[in-house]
């Protein structure tokens, strides 16, 4: 009897690695990785602040980065968490280097003109950082170089409603698209 | 390792290599989101367990034995592809466009007031192959049919095992001059991998054949359903839910399986039955068989 089920067994594995179609073991696995940083500024006339992440500080890239094929940046958001005062209105710009400080290269310089950032405190729509190809080919090259530290600048040029003291403080929301092979 | 294991387990006796796959992809989602994601993989599961039990609906009068082993490719609808995720009103989230379950292809993305919400991309297959086992054994009209494997352990919290259980009875034996053969037969299958995985399905049947010489024509209905129990760590990356990465979660997700129907052909060459049947359900079946019977 046992040895009936051990050619029964042994027939049904062979059978069936006829019939699978290959393992995949190495498949490739590509999801969007987001990264949310917080810059908080703060001036008695022009607000500026700077904040630094690096990827390896994410759980979930962590998790992959022995496994990476490649990453790639997607589209990012900047959200306002607080901004006093409310009237505060400028001309916002933030800088991304490359690295841990703005000696690093500067990978783009968004400008936004004449905003008022509590324009875009929750429930209010999150504002589009809109990259060119050039800026977010240079964000590629940066991460296919293998930088995963990334130094933020972000700064407001107040034209009104500024007041004695001045503080914006945002979120930058990043999403990337991250292959890996698993 | 022990995933390794549990993959080639499963892999050998079930041929569901795509397990392996989905592990990851699981841990994206919370108990919420996990639903509409992997109901087309319970569904599956319970196809495969639901498929080849019979391809005859003869009974032998005194006895019988069989061994066979069943090999099948589930077909994947388009339906089954993609999925638009439920937002909370209010949420400020929009599902602006569909993404993909476990056998889709890109994952999307959905940007709102809290960040991004992240859904894992699918394994993009359209077809998954499975072979399943059994043996049957059959006495004066009712034929008993077992599927079967025994616990095997897959590391210190896991063990992998499998049962399977028909029961099928001839109605037309009670038919005088009947001219087909008719039967009934309600199925139980079960596989577990504690502590990752629970699939049970049922189906109750009732088909029909009639033989051509050494040729059987068969077909039936079947009422079928299927439940999947998971249980996986949440990962998801980015994520601001409730449930904190590295949590068990624990779901329990009802398969799409409801009613089938199956048209099929056999051959009969001495104690040799090669068999071939198609159903059509909720995902459908090309079904094959070898069977040896005595």
């Amino acid at each position: 009897m046992k040895k009936f089920i051990k050619s029964y067994l042994t027939a049904f594995a062979l059978i069936t690695a006829v019939i699978m179609n290959g393992c995949d073991a190495f498949e490739n696995f590509l999801f969007g990785l987001p990264i949310s940083f917080t810059i908080n500024t703060s001036g008695s006339t022009n607000p500026s602040g700077n904040e630094t992440f690096c990827l390896q500080d994410d759980e979930t890239y962590q998790d992959y980065s022995d496994k990476l094929n490649s990453i790639v940046y997607v589209e990012s958001y900047m959200v306002t968490l607080d901004a006093n005062p409310t009237a505060l209105t400028g001309n916002g710009v933030l800088r991304i280097y490359a690295g841990t400080s703005s000696a690093g290269t500067l990978l783009f310089e968004h400008t936004a003109n004449n905003i008022t950032p509590a324009d875009y405190i929750t429930p209010n729509p999150a504002y589009k950082i809109e990259l060119t190809e050039a800026q977010i080919t240079s964000i590629n090259e940066s991460l296919a170089s293998g930088n995963t530290c990334f130094y933020g600048e972000y700064s407001v040029a107040v034209t009104s409603g500024g007041g004695v003291t001045n503080s914006v403080d945002v979120r930058i929301d990043i999403l990337y698209n991250i292959d890996t092979s698993l | 390792m022990k995933k390794c294991l549990s993959v080639l387990v499963i892999s050998l006796f079930l041929s569901f290599p795509l397990f392996s796959q989905v592990e990851d992809r699981f841990g994206f989602l919370n108990k919420l989101e996990i639903t509409d994601y992997a109901k087309p993989f319970g569904t599956t599961l319970g196809m495969a367990f639901n498929s080849g039990s019979y391809h005859t609906a003869k009974v032998a009068d005194f006895f019988g034995f069989s061994i066979s082993f069943r090999g099948m490719l589930i077909l994947i609808p388009d339906d089954d592809l993609t999925f638009t995720p439920n937002f909370e009103a209010g949420s400020g989230y929009t599902a602006d466009q569909p993404t993909a379950t476990i056998y889709g292809s890109e994952g999307a993305s959905y940007y709102g007031p809290n960040g991004y919400i992240v859904y894992p991309p699918g394994i993009n297959k359209s077809s998954i192959p499975a072979v399943l086992p059994q043996i049957s054994a059959s006495f004066m009209g009712t034929e008993v049919m077992l599927r079967y494997l025994p616990s095997i352990s897959l590391g210190d919290e896991e063990d992998l095992s499998m049962f399977g259980i028909g029961l099928k009875h001839s109605i037309s034996r009670y038919i005088p001059l009947s001219p087909v053969d008719i039967s009934v037969q309600f199925l139980y299958n079960n596989l577990e991998i504690t502590g990752v995985m629970e699939v049970r399905a049922i189906a109750f049947n009732a088909h029909a054949s009639k033989s051509f010489g050494l040729f059987t024509l068969y077909g039936g209905l079947q009422y079928e359903s299927s439940t999947f129990d998971l249980e996986y760590e949440y990962t998801a990356p980015g994520d601001f839910s409730s449930v904190q990465p590295g949590e068990t979660i624990k779901v329990s997700i009802d398969g799409d399986n409801n009613f089938r129907g199956t048209l099929g052909g056999s051959l009969k060459l001495a104690v040799v039955v090669i068999n071939a049947d198609y159903s059509v359900g909720a995902q459908s079946v090309l079904s094959g068989g070898l069977t040896f019977e005595f």
